[in-house]
C-alpha cells in the first residue's frame, strides 16, 4: 500500500472512531431522555407540582419508565402534567394507579411516582388521566419536626429538673447506698417466701377441711350438712323456747308472791310480821335466851363434877393420853 | 491624537488576522479544492496528535477523579463521582486541555513550517509555478485543524472518562455498567453539544493563528522561531477568550 493510502486509511479510522464515540454518547443520552423508542402519553392533574421540571423522571414502583414532557396551568388550582411513558408499560400500568410527586433523595430532583393499587382495573390507554395524591412537602415535614423538637425540649427540661432533684435528695441516696437495707430486703423477702409457703399450707388445710365439711365429716360437717341433726336442733330450739316461756311464767309468779309478802309485812299479818314487828315478842325471846344461858352454865358445872367422879375419871384420862400421842 | 506604539501594533495585528481569516473563507469556498493536501494535513494534524492528546486526557481523567474523591466523600456523595468528573471533562476540561495541547503542537508546527517556507522563499516560488500558495498551504491547514480538533476532543473525552473509571477503581470498586449508568443518568444533550461546537472555533483559531504568523513572518531564521512562539501564545489566549464567550452564549440560551 502506498504511503499516501496508508495515511488515508489511518485518518479514516481516526474519524470513524471519533464519530462512533459521539454516536454512542448521543444514543445513551437519548435513551435516558426517552427520546428514542416508542412511548405513549399519560396525564395527571396536580394542585402543586413543587418544582417539578420538564425532563424529570417518571417511576413506576421505583423503576424509571419515562419522563415529564409538559406542564400546563389549567386554572388557578389545577396543573396538568403530561408524562411520556414507555410503550411496553401499557401492559403494566392500570387505570386506578395513582401518580404522586416525590423526590430523589432528600434534596434531589423531583420525580413522579406511579403507584399501582390493590384493586384490579383495565390497563391504561394513550392519553389517560391518572388520579393523584398530594405530595409530602418538605416544609410540612420540617414544621412537624419543629413542634416535635419543642416538645422534646420541654420534656428534657423537666427531666433535667427531675434528675437534679433526685441527685440532691440525700434520703434517696442513703437508701440506695445502704447495704444493710439490701440485706434486710433480702431477709424480708425470705420471710415473705416462708410466710407465703405457710399460707399455702394453711389454705391447703382449709381446703381439705372444707372438703370434709362438704362431705359431711366432723361436727361442723354434721351441723352444716346433716339434715336429721338440723331437724333435732330445730325441735330442741322449739323446746328451749317453751322452757324459757314457762320460766317467764315462774318469774311472774315469784314476783306476785314477793309482792304479797311485802304487803303482808306492811299490813302486819302472819307469823313473820309478829316476829319482826311485835316488841313484846322480842322481849320474851331475849328473856328465854337468858334463861337458856344460865341453864347451860349449870350444866357445865355438873359435867365438871362428873369428870372428877371416880367412876368416870379413868375414861377422861385415857382420852387425854390419846390426844397427846396424836400430837 | 497619538496612539501608543504597542497599541498600534496590536490593532494592526488584529486587523491583519481578521483580513487573513476573511481571505480563508473567500479563497476556500471557491474551487478548485486541494483535496489530497487537505487529507494529508488531516492525517498529520489529527492522527499524529492523538497519542499526545490521549495520554494527557487519560491522566487528566485519572487525576481529577482521585483529587475530587475526598471532597465528595466528605459530602457523602461519592456515588456521584462518575457524573461530576464526566460532566467536568465533557463541558470544560476536555475541550480546553485538548485545545491547549493542540495549540502547542499544531499551532507551533504550522507557524514554524509556513515561517521557514516564507523565509526560504518557497511560497514565492509556489506562486511563480502557478499554484495558489494560500489555497494550497493555508486553507487546507485551517480547515484540517477546524475539523480535526472536535474529533480529537471526542476521543480525548472518551479516554479521560476511561481514566476516571480506573481512578475510581483504584480507591474503590464500581462496575463499568454502573459507572456509565451514573454518567448517562444525568447527562444531557446540552452537556455535549455546546462544548463540541466551541471546539470547532478552537480548532479554527489555532489553524488561522499558526498560518497567519507563519505566512507573515519576518525574514530571517529568527522570524521563524518568533512566529512559532507567537502562534502558540495567541492561539492559547484565543482558546480561553472563545471559551469565555461560549459560556456566556450557552448561559444566555439556557443550556447551563
Amino acid at each position: 500500500m502506498p504511503r499516501q493510502q496508508q495515511h488515508l486509511a489511518r485518518l479514516g479510522f481516526f474519524v470513524l472512531a471519533a464519530g462512533t464515540v459521539l454516536i454512542i454518547a448521543l444514543f445513551l443520552i437519548g435513551k435516558n431522555q426517552h427520546l428514542l423508542g416508542s412511548h405513549f402519553v399519560l396525564r395527571a392533574h396536580f394542585r402543586n407540582v413543587a418544582g417539578l421540571r420538564t425532563g424529570n423522571n417518571v417511576r413506576f414502583s421505583g423503576i424509571e419508565v419515562g419522563t415529564v414532557r409538559e406542564m400546563r396551568i389549567l386554572n388557578d388550582s389545577t396543573l396538568e402534567v403530561t408524562l411520556l411513558v414507555k410503550e411496553d408499560m401499557k401492559q403494566v400500568i392500570r387505570r386506578n394507579a395513582i401518580a404522586s410527586l416525590g423526590a430523589d433523595g432528600l434534596m434531589g430532583n423531583k420525580v413522579v411516582n406511579i403507584l399501582p393499587q390493590a384493586a384490579t382495573a383495565s390497563y391504561v390507554k394513550d392519553g389517560d388521566l391518572l388520579s393523584t395524591r398530594a405530595a409530602v412537602e418538605i416544609d410540612d415535614v420540617l414544621r412537624t419536626l419543629a413542634s416535635t423538637g419543642d416538645n422534646i425540649h420541654a420534656i428534657t427540661e423537666s427531666l433535667k429538673a427531675t434528675t437534679a432533684r433526685i441527685n440532691e435528695s440525700r434520703g434517696l441516696w442513703t437508701l440506695i447506698e445502704d447495704e444493710q437495707l439490701a440485706h434486710n430486703i433480702n431477709a424480708a423477702s425470705g420471710h415473705l417466701n416462708r410466710a407465703a409457703a405457710e399460707a399455702e399450707g394453711m389454705t391447703r388445710d382449709v381446703r381439705s377441711i372444707l372438703a370434709d365439711v362438704r362431705s359431711g365429716k366432723g361436727p361442723a360437717g354434721v351441723i352444716l350438712r346433716d339434715t336429721a341433726m338440723g331437724e333435732e336442733i330445730r325441735s330442741s330450739m322449739s323446746r328451749l323456747a317453751a322452757v324459757s316461756r314457762s320460766a317467764e311464767n315462774l318469774a311472774a309468779d315469784l314476783d306476785a308472791v314477793t309482792k304479797r309478802l311485802g304487803n303482808d309485812l306492811q299490813d302486819g299479818k302472819g307469823p313473820l310480821n309478829l316476829v319482826l314487828r311485835d316488841t313484846s315478842v322480842s322481849g320474851r325471846i331475849s328473856r328465854s335466851l337468858l334463861q337458856v344461858e344460865s341453864g347451860t352454865g349449870y350444866f357445865n358445872q355438873s359435867m365438871e363434877a362428873l369428870r372428877h367422879h371416880f367412876l368416870f375419871r379413868s375414861y377422861f384420862r385415857r382420852k387425854e393420853k390419846g390426844r397427846n400421842i396424836q400430837q | 491624537m497619538k496612539i501608543p506604539k504597542q497599541t498600534l501594533a496590536f490593532l494592526q495585528e488584529s486587523g491583519g488576522l481578521a483580513r487573513f481569516a476573511g481571505r480563508v473563507f473567500t479563497e476556500g469556498l471557491r474551487p478548485p479544492f486541494e483535496l489530497s493536501e487537505f487529507l494529508r494535513q488531516c492525517y498529520l494534524i489529527g492522527n499524529k496528535s492523538l497519542p499526545l492528546v490521549g495520554t494527557t486526557a487519560f491522566i487528566m481523567g485519572l487525576v481529577l477523579t482521585i483529587q475530587l474523591r475526598p471532597a465528595l466523600l466528605s459530602y457523602g456523595v461519592e456515588s456521584e463521582l462518575p457524573y461530576i468528573v464526566a460532566d467536568a471533562i465533557i463541558r470544560e476540561i476536555g475541550p480546553v486541555i485538548t485545545g491547549l495541547i493542540f495549540a502547542g503542537k499544531i499551532g507551533s508546527g504550522i507557524g514554524a513550517e509556513l515561517g521557514s517556507m516564507n523565509v526560504t522563499e518557497q511560497i514565492d516560488a509556489m506562486e511563480v509555478s502557478g499554484t495558489n500558495p494560500f489555497r494550497y498551504l493555508v486553507v487546507t491547514r485551517v480547515l484540517a485543524a477546524t475539523l480535526m480538533l472536535p474529533l480529537l476532543v471526542l476521543l480525548s473525552d472518551a479516554i479521560a472518562i476511561t481514566g476516571s473509571f480506573i481512578g475510581i477503581n483504584i480507591k474503590g470498586v464500581m462496575s463499568f455498567g454502573l459507572f456509565t449508568d451514573e454518567i448517562f443518568q444525568f447527562l444531557d444533550f446540552t452537556d455535549v453539544f455546546p462544548p463540541l461546537i466551541k471546539t470547532f472555533f478552537f480548532g479554527f483559531s489555532v489553524g488561522i493563528v499558526g498560518c497567519y504568523k507563519g505566512y507573515t513572518s519576518s525574514r530571517g531564521t529568527e522570524g521563524v522561531g518568533r512566529s512559532a512562539n507567537a502562534s502558540v501564545v495567541i492561539a492559547s489566549m484565543l482558546i480561553f477568550l472563545i471559551d469565555l464567550i461560549a459560556v456566556q452564549i450557552t448561559d444566555l440560551l439556557g443550556f447551563n
